[in-house]
Formats: C-alpha cells, sequence, structure tokens
C-alpha cells in the first residue's frame, strides 16, 4: 500500500496552479506552466504532459505521473519507490526519464512525481508497423539486452527501498509463492493457472543470483525513435530478483502483437538479445531458464487481467476496459497450457 | 412469457450497431476506444447467449468424469478442481487434466475472443 492519492486536481486550472506551487519549490520562484494536458491513463497511474517555463526563460518538457490505483491488492511499487530506482537505472546509465522532484502530501496533487517528457513512440501496433520507425526495429532486440545488462549492473545496496530482506532467498519461488498469493486474494477458481503454478513449482530454474528486475520490461513501456530505444517507462513493478525474469517478460506472446515470428516483441529474435547481454555482463543466458520466466510471465499477465476486473468489480475504481480485462484471462490461460503442453 | 421482437440477440445487435456505427465515428481517444471495448463486450454477452448453455453441460460432463462425481455444480466441482491440482493429487492424471482444462479453456475463448483461437 502506498502513500494517499487523495485532494487530486479536480481541473485543468486547478492542476496548473498546483503544478506551478510545485514546480517553483523545485526549480525556482517565477516558474510558469504551460501546454497542460492529459495524456492516457494506465493500469496504475494517470499521466500528464506539461511544460515547465523557468525564470531564464528555458523551458522544461514534463510529464506528471500521478498513481490512481492505491486501493486493497495493490501490487505496484509506491511512487516514491518508482522515482527512487527510476533515479538509479538513470544513473546506472539505463535509458530513462530524468527524474525533477516527488510530489509530497502538501503539493494536493496526490502520490506520484514529475520527469523529463520524451518524444517518440510508445505503442506497440505504431511501434511495429509505422514507416517511421521501420529503421529501429533490427536494433532493439539487441538494444533490450544491453538495457537489462546495464540495469543488472545496479548494486542491490542501493536499491534497499525494494524490500530489504532479499538476501538467502530463491527469487523463482518468491514470484511463484507472490502469483499463488494473488490468485488466491481474487477469489476465482482458475484450473489453468492451477496447472500452471503446479508445472512452474515442479520445474524451478537454476540461477539463483538476483539482481534488479524491471519487471515490466516489453514491447509497450519503450519510447522509440527511428535510431530505436530512446527510454524505458513503467517502473512500478520493478524488483529484487532473478537476472532471466526480464528476458521472459519480453519475450511472451502477448507482447509480440500478432508478430510471432519475431519472439522478442514482436521486432527481434532471441540471439540478438542474448549476445548483446552476454557481452554487456559477461554472464550467459541459460534458455531454459527464460523458457521458465516465458511460463511465468503468462501466469503474472493472466493475473494482472484478473486483478484489473477484481477491481472492477469489488472496488470503486470501475471501468468498461477494466471489466473487459476479465474476459481476456482465458488469452492467457490458453498460452500457458500450451506452454506447459510443448515443454520439454 | 414469451416477449416481443426483438428477441436478446436482437436487442444486442441494435446496441452493438448504435455503439459502432453512430457514436464510435463522432468519438475520439479514450471514449472511442471505450465505445469500442464496450462493443466488443456486447458482441461477447451475444456468443455467450447462443453457446453457454451447452458449454456449461459439457464442462460439468467432464468436471464429473474427472473428479469422479455423480452430482455437484459447475462452480463447486471447479474449485475442488483447482484445489486437487494444487495438492498434486491429480499429477498421475495430469495428461487428462490438461486435456480436459484446455478444452474449457478453448470454450471461453470460443465465446470471448474466437480468433486467438488461430493464432
Amino acid at each position: 500500500m502506498s502513500e494517499s492519492s487523495e485532494n487530486t486536481a479536480e481541473t485543468l486550472a486547478d492542476l496548473e496552479e498546483k503544478l506551478r506551487a510545485v514546480t517553483a519549490r523545485h526549480l525556482g520562484d517565477g516558474v510558469t506552466i504551460d501546454n497542460a494536458d492529459i495524456a492516457v491513463g494506465g493500469g496504475s497511474n494517470r499521466t500528464w504532459s506539461f511544460d515547465a517555463v523557468l525564470k531564464s526563460g528555458e523551458r522544461l518538457p514534463l510529464i506528471l505521473r500521478q498513481e490512481t490505483y492505491a486501493g486493497p491488492y495493490n501490487i505496484f511499487e509506491s511512487p516514491s519507490a518508482q522515482y527512487r530506482i527510476m533515479a538509479a537505472a538513470y544513473d546506472a546509465g539505463v535509458p530513462v526519464p530524468k527524474t525533477y522532484y516527488l510530489l509530497e502530501n502538501q503539493d494536493g496533487l496526490g502520490a506520484g512525481f514529475v520527469m523529463e517528457r520524451i518524444d517518440g513512440e510508445t505503442i506497440p501496433r505504431k511501434i511495429l508497423r509505422d514507416p517511421g520507425t521501420q529503421s529501429a526495429l533490427p536494433k532493439m532486440a539487441a538494444q533490450c539486452g544491453d538495457i537489462i545488462g546495464t540495469l543488472q549492473s545496479i548494486d542491490l545496496s542501493d536499491v534497499l527501498f525494494l524490500g530489504p530482506d532479499f538476501e538467502d532467498r530463491e527469487p523463482a519461488r518468491v514470484e511463484l509463492e507472490m502469483q499463488r498469493q494473488r490468485l488466491d486474494d481474487y477469489q476465482e477458481a482458475h484450473p489453468a493457472f492451477e496447472l500452471g503454478l503446479r508445472w512452474l513449482e515442479q520445474n524451478l530454474p537454476k540461477t539463483q543470483r538476483q539482481v534488479v528486475v524491471h519487471g515490466d520490461f516489453r514491447n509497450g513501456n519503450f519510447i522509440v525513435g527511428p535510431e530505436g530505444i530512446r527510454s524505458v517507462l513503467d517502473w512500478e513493478l520493478a524488483h529484487v530478483g532473478s537476472p532471466m525474469e526480464d528476458f521472459g517478460w519480453l519475450c511472451i506472446k502477448s507482447w509480440r502483437f500478432g508478430i510471432d515470428h519475431k519472439p522478442v516483441g514482436g521486432f527481434g529474435t532471441r540471439d540478438d538479445l542474448y549476445a548483446a547481454y552476454e557481452a554487456r555482463t559477461g554472464h550467459a543466458v541459460d534458455p531454459a531458464d527464460v523458457f521458465w520466466w516465458e511460463v511465468y510471465g503468462v501466469l503474472k499477465w493472466g493475473l494482472i487481467n484478473l486483478l484489473q476486473a477484481f477491481s472492477h468489480l469489488n472496488t470503486p475504481r470501475r471501468s468498461v476496459v477494466y471489466a473487459a480485462c476479465g474476459r481476456n484471462v482465458c488469452q492467457m490461460e490458453y498460452d500457458l497450457l500450451n506452454m506447459i503442453e510443448k515443454a520439454p | 412469457m414469451s416477449q416481443d421482437r426483438p428477441d436478446k440477440a436482437e436487442l444486442l445487435d441494435a446496441v452493438i450497431e448504435y455503439l459502432m456505427d453512430q457514436l464510435f465515428p463522432t468519438l475520439e481517444g479514450e471514449l472511442a476506444f471505450h465505445a469500442r471495448v464496450s462493443a466488443n463486450l456486447l458482441t461477447i454477452l451475444k456468443r455467450e447467449l447462443e453457446l453457454g448453455e451447452e458449454m456449461d453441460a459439457d464442462e460439468l460432463g467432464r468436471l464429473r468424469s474427472l473428479l469422479n462425481r455423480t452430482d455437484g455444480n459447475l462452480d463447486d466441482l471447479t474449485r475442488e478442481l483447482a484445489v486437487q491440482i494444487r495438492s498434486g493429487k491429480l499429477d498421475d492424471q495430469s495428461d487428462q487434466v490438461l486435456v480436459d482444462v484446455k478444452q474449457s479453456v478453448e470454450d471461453k475463448l470460443r465465446v470471448t475472443s474466437p480468433k486467438y483461437l488461430e493464432s
């Protein structure tokens, strides 16, 4: 559970005034706010785009990211943890928006933070099909391997805010137990997910090393330009875990958007992905472990859809889109059973 | 009592057509997206009205056979199956469990997103 999301600005004028006050406190008096506009809401947050015009005349393109899911069974890291992991990733050399400031209670804007706004395409189907990003596609799998490797260079002692008790544990088992607990929380019987959990339990992976995991590293959370990936977004599922976890999630069928012969996000090959990682880190990728994390990833995505439907049915956070998520769950069940069926 | 026409499916068609042919073209961004999702949910409901009853009966038959039961309703037996899979009790017939569970998942997809089965 994270900070209160109350007192969120209700009108654009109200938002602009509150933004001006908090921005002035952090970036200096004389700041004005320009071009404020609501962008799209995600699963756990809402983002506003705006420009801060400093007293010097300098114009900073910024994003305000507000938490919208703080209810029961919240699975997302708090905005302050997201803010801190993004800053740590930035310092490590990961392409990630620069963070500016974290909201406080006195700001009256709920929980959230302000970060750099980076231009580019984020919508997966457009990235994969629009002419403007075609030149990026052949490079992106290697970029992903390099980025995952760079992220894993962060010293775990610098990210204790992600949960201090990660010593002496099996990361795969920890994740597996967490998903089992979530399935129980949602109070629906899903034999297909039980078969998935049973398979995962009986085929635990070998890699025990632990590193920083982005947790939602996939096509859809990349800002892409003609030259490739410019930035990695959406750090609310960051945690400490297996070095193979982000590989599995990146490669699940749901993130290929129909282009199944390119297993990495619908844009690239596993060979390019793994080679770039190995070049960056000196560590080998274990394909059998990655397969385990793919099976895990399909289960995790199924349970996130279940969570959306659960919150629609049981909390004030209602939306026709979240309701629809409940009827998407069987897609992940189907993928999961197909994977178990062909598992070695 | 038999209701007058439009019947259930025809009513859904009327709303789906309104959402997609009239409302959707006037909307942009999130509102347009939500209108499309709404129409899709009604399409799911229409398929469920047509196929659901027979699918439920088939699934109940599979569950009773798998769990060796002569009674029990769909909800209770689905929960029982989930519990038994988790406990490992069905490990020695895991091939049959997988076949049966997959059949039920495929039936759900025939209602919610039939195209997914072709992918």
